[in-house]
């Protein structure tokens, strides 16, 4: 499969800031690509240099073939791009707008704005200052897909949205992946995510700190949960294979977020004189996100080795 | 809550957010006078010539001030949601529409007072700008002012966009002068605005409906702050009632150039409205002002008006679409810049020249005594004033694209183009720019906006984009200026060391030739008819000896004129035995009082006198190289032949003259304004007979230099002491001055001598050696 997105060694520095310090990523065609990380992590950032609204300071990126630094209109007009804040025209009504931005595209746009509207029921003859922040979300989504992009870009997109349209739109994703078509989506709504990506990327302080498939990094990361029976007991290293993404002590619990866990560790570690008990099982995305975010910190401010960017495969997808 | 705290603290933002806008106006105001100081300076720190355009200035600042004031402390807040917060907030509505009422007016008042201490600091001709001014007119101007304040402040209220408040602003100022005249008029058939009314009846305008506009500013703020009215519905909602009738129905789609001329006009129809309707009160204004000569006011207000609804129109190209960054629709779906670009001109321009093409289709139709209204102006009126829309449209719709605020943008603009039209309008007068060098600098705004429009859409106003609008900038400041500098860059002027020493040259005093006794009885006869020789010779030798000796009056060319063919004559005569004594006596006097004459004008600052020594000189030498000059003259040989030897003397007198002569150009020239620097006379010598080069135009500065270059050369060559066989200096002198050198005393072949119009055409000739040698060879 081709790649739609390429990304090699992207930094982006601002003055005080290093909003992206090397990025790697490439993702195929028809696949739905989230990109996760807390706040400042660099998400928008790398989101504005791919629609060529913010050029880099190093390294390459390429969108559908195009240099976004260069052709940046040519991909806005093929690729559905919807920010974090919509600029949208107050005294328009909700048809208007539609109507306004199909001189813009090809035919056809009208009728899949209208199909839209109507599916995510905003009133068509209101004014857009009207709207509520859930209806104007709806609005720019419509406007987003009715050209039938090759490319979704979406950046927080079903932010005040209800559950219900949320679902909606999700599945919508699902559908518009299965038709070849990529989506490329940076939310907070983590569970969501997981219930849609087929692969993940979590930007931490302008690095991945993961990049996987989804379901090849549940079966890789581990929580492994020791309780002591002796606090001051010492544990083993783990194996040189296995990398620790987060370590958390409460009380008498220490608690791990591992790669590549040895399954035999645990039985060894139980035998251990102060162990009382070893559990292991797989993390949530939410769990994960955690461990490669606060997780990351805790183990640079104690000065423990930093977790390199875990890619499971060189190129995901 | 404390409610004194609370006012405080009101009264404090409100403050806080006004200064911005009063700094700005302070720093454009420095700027404007700054400029119209420098045109009437003589750029050497004398500001004598301060012009009336100052009393402009000062009343212009209060009136940008009452028109933006509205917009800033009530439609900005509106735009940035805070006065939502603010109504939410435990502060009664009455207090925050009065606050910012009172603020306001009190800043008004600040920037009165501002303004005019400013005015008291400039004087024309020793008198202060507050003399002579019409003061009902002054009180006329304040009035409107807070008329403007009042009004501006009630549309900010009811009017969503800042910039649409600040427009309808234009036609609105105009309303007192409407009712004014209306009142006044007893003539049904005179047309609006064609009266002048007195001061009083404006006045009294001004007051009602200032009143008014406070109240309509008071209502519109309490309902703007209270809770939104619903209509009294009673019955639910059904899905049918959401529909619209036209929803959906748009007809054919729109190409994208269409879609976007619709996009912006739909969107900045209260705007352009506003403004067509000042650029037709302009144009009125103006015709009316062409038939009724009285009204002044009204060709002011006309100028105002139209410059304003241009500039405007200009600003709003681009602001239009600044509010809530709504641009950014169109950069996230790749919309062309360029395509964005024009589209947004389309209708400001096609509005200035719908009107445009209206007035002169009117005013071509309407007669004023045998002529159209059109050919009654001067055909530089409407070529001037199409300049100056061009101009002011380009600069504003610049500032709009620099310009994040739409106030600061609507309140700068104006001084900005003020700014750019005096500069251009100095470059012809004072750099002597030629127009189609303007005219090729009047795009660049334009190319300015087009190049950056990429950059504008995507939101990135970093170090490019200012890079490229100040290098853009820079280019249309130094455009103008390109033959100015070429001037001063390529054309050589006088060096600051030999400038350094014709201004420091210090000589001693000349000596001046001794008394003679004179003989006072002898008068000039009135006719020209003589007696007789002697009687003749008595008469012009007491005339010379009083010219050199007392106050000199009258020409000396023509004593010399006179006195040499009298010289030349007695020693023709001393062939004639039976007079020969008579004679002898007679040359030798006339060759003592050449002498003399030759002393005296040694002694003269003028240079023109130190040619005119020159030729009497050479004359001199030639009669003492003739045979047996020194038998003949005897004592009196001596006595001429060491003056005519005394090179270093007659050296020192040119420098002098120079220094002298270069002193009092440099006076003349300095004290005038710069328009004005044309000195035509250098020591006597009038310099714009002279055969100079002149640029391809006509240059103070190129003259200036070119003037300086040769008065170098002059001392230069005056320094020397005796003359070079191959000395470039005086080729290039004799380039300047445009003549030929003579090289001997041959000009005495002649029965007249040569009348010096060029200096130093004489100086170091073969006859100074020749002269030297009177001295060192007897024979």
């Amino acid at each position: 499969m081709s790649d739609v997105i390429s990304i090699k060694g992207l930094e982006v520095h601002f003055r005080g800031c290093d909003a992206l310090r090397g990025v790697d990523l490439s993702v195929s065609s028809g696949k739905v690509f989230a990109l996760l990380g807390e706040n400042g992590a660099g998400k928008t950032t790398l989101i504005r240099v791919m629609t060529g609204f913010l050029r880099q300071s190093a390294g390459e990126c390429t969108v559908l073939g195009l240099n976004p630094a260069r052709e940046a209109q040519e991909i806005r007009r093929r690729i559905g791009y919807v920010s974090d804040a919509p600029a949208l025209y107050e005294w328009m009504r909700v048809d208007e707008i539609g109507w306004f931005a199909s001189s813009f595209y090809s035919d056809g746009f009208l009728a899949q704005y209208r199909d839209a509207i109507d599916r995510f029921e905003v009133p068509a003859s209101r004014k857009i200052r009207y709207l509520s922040k859930g209806q104007r979300a709806k609005v720019a989504l419509a406007l987003a897909l009715a050209h039938d992009p090759e490319l979704l870009i979406l950046d927080e997109p079903t932010s005040g949205l209800d559950p219900l349209v949320r679902r909606e739109f999700l599945e919508s994703m699902l559908d518009r992946a299965a038709t070849g078509r990529t989506i490329f989506l940076s939310s907070h709504q983590i569970s969501e995510v997981e219930r849609v990506a087929d692969d993940i990327a979590i930007l931490h302080q302008g690095k991945f700190s993961v990049i996987a498939p989804l379901n090849e990094l549940r079966d890789a990361i581990s929580e492994i949960t020791v309780s002591m029976s002796d606090p001051l007991a010492a544990l083993p290293d783990f194996e040189a294979t296995t990398e620790v993404l987060s370590e958390q002590t409460e009380g008498r619990q220490r608690r791990f977020v591992v790669r590549g866990l040895v399954p035999e560790l645990a039985k060894q570690w139980e035998q251990r004189p102060g162990v009382a008990n070893v559990r292991v099982r797989h993390v949530t995305l939410d769990e994960l996100f955690v461990a490669c975010t606060r997780g990351a910190r805790s183990l640079e401010e104690n000065g423990k080795r930093k977790p390199s960017t875990i890619e499971l495969k060189k190129h995901v997808g | 809550m404390n409610q004194n705290l609370a006012l405080r603290r009101l009264v404090w933002k409100e403050v806080r957010q006004i200064q911005p806008l009063v700094v700005l106006l302070f720093v454009l105001g420095l700027l404007l006078h700054t400029l119209v100081l420098l045109s009437g300076s003589d750029w050497r720190g004398n500001f004598q010539y301060a012009q009336v355009q100052h009393f402009y200035v000062f009343l212009g600042l209060p009136g940008l001030f009452a028109v933006g004031v509205g917009a800033l402390l009530v439609s900005q807040e509106k735009e940035q949601r805070t006065m939502f917060w603010l109504a939410s907030l435990p502060i009664s509505p009455h207090r925050i529409v009065m606050t910012k009422l009172l603020i306001s007016l009190g800043a008004l008042a600040v920037v009165w007072t501002l303004s005019g201490l400013a005015l008291s600091t400039f004087k024309v001709q020793g008198e202060s700008l507050w003399l002579n001014r019409d003061f009902g007119s002054f009180a006329s101007w304040v009035m409107n002012s807070i008329f403007v304040l009042l009004a501006g402040t009630a549309l900010a209220w009811k009017l969503n966009s800042s910039f649409a408040s600040l427009a309808c602003v234009v036609p609105v100022a105009v309303l007192p002068l409407l009712a004014a005249n209306v009142l006044a008029s007893n003539d049904a058939r005179l047309p609006l605005f064609a009266i002048d009314p007195s001061p009083a009846s404006l006045l009294v305008t001004q007051l009602l409906l200032s009143a008014l506009a406070i109240g309509l500013a008071w209502r519109f703020g309490l309902q703007s702050l209270s809770a939104a009215r619903v209509p009294a519905i009673t019955k639910p909602a059904r899905p049918e009632d959401l529909k619209h009738a036209n929803t959906w129905n748009f007809g054919p789609l729109l190409a994208p150039q269409s879609a976007l001329v619709w996009q912006f006009t739909r969107q900045s129809r209260v705007l352009l409205v506003a403004l067509l309707a000042g650029l037709f009160l302009g144009t009125w204004f103006f015709v009316i002002g062409k038939f009724y000569r009285g009204t002044d006011l009204v060709v002011i207000w006309a100028a105002i008006l139209a410059l304003l609804a241009i500039i405007w129109l200009g600003v709003c190209s681009f602001q239009g679409d600044r509010l809530h960054n709504r641009i950014r629709f169109l950069a996230d779906r790749g919309v062309r810049p360029r395509t964005v670009w024009w589209t947004r001109h389309l209708a400001p321009l096609g509005m200035i020249a719908i009107v445009g093409t209206a007035w002169m289709v009117f005013s071509g139709t309407v007669m004023v005594g045998s002529i159209s209204l059109l050919l009654s102006f001067d055909p530089i009126v409407p070529i001037s004033l199409i300049c100056f829309a061009i101009v002011a449209y380009c600069f504003a719709q610049w500032v709009g694209q620099v310009t994040t605020s739409p106030i600061v943008a609507a309140v700068t603009s104006p001084i900005v183009v003020v700014a750019a039209l005096f500069y251009l309008s100095n470059t012809i007068m004072l750099l002597g720019t030629p127009v189609w060098l303007l005219v090729l600098c009047l795009p660049i705004p334009l190319i300015a906006t087009y190049g950056a429009m990429n950059l504008w859409m995507d939101g990135q106003i970093g170090i490019r984009f200012w890079l490229w609008h100040a290098g853009l900038l820079c280019a249309w400041l130094l455009i103008p200026a390109i033959p100015f500098l070429a001037v001063v860059s390529t054309i050589d002027s006088m060096p600051a060391s030999i400038a350094t020493e014709i201004a420091t040259f210090r000589s001693p005093s000349p000596s001046l030739p001794a008394r003679v006794n004179v003989d006072s009885t002898v008068v000039t006869p009135p006719s020209q008819h003589y007696v007789g020789l002697a009687e003749h010779w008595k008469v012009l030798q007491s005339d010379v000896s009083k010219y050199v000796h007392g106050p000199r009056e009258g020409l000396l060319l023509e004593r010399i004129q006179r006195l040499i063919p009298f010289a030349i004559l007695f020693r023709t005569n001393l062939q004639v035995p039976e007079e020969k004594s008579e004679h002898l006596q007679r040359y030798q006097q006339s060759i003592e009082l050449l002498t003399d004459l030759v002393r005296r004008c040694r002694a003269s600052s003028r240079l023109l006198d130190q040619d005119f020594a020159d030729v009497v000189e050479c004359f001199l030498v030639k009669e003492l190289l003739l045979p047996n000059a020194r038998q003949t003259l005897g004592a009196t040989f001596e006595t001429t032949a060491r003056q005519l030897a005394d090179r270093d003397s007659r050296a020192i007198a040119r420098q002098r003259a120079i220094a002298a002569g270069w002193q009092q150009y440099q006076q003349q020239y300095y004290s005038r304004r710069p328009a004005e620097r044309s000195v035509d006379s250098f020591g006597g010598y009038t310099i714009g007979g002279l055969n100079r080069k002149a640029g391809s135009f006509e240059n103070l500065v190129a003259r200036q230099r070119r003037f300086g270059r040769a008065v170098a050369d002059l001392w230069e060559l005056a320094k020397l002491r005796e003359q070079g066989a191959t000395d470039e200096r005086l080729r290039k002198i004799a380039d300047y001055w445009g003549y030929t050198r003579f090289n001997d005393t041959t000009p005495f072949v002649l029965p007249t001598p040569i009348i010096p119009r060029v200096p130093g055409r004489l100086w170091f000739a073969s006859w100074e050696s020749q002269a030297a040698k009177l001295v060192t060879d007897p024979q």
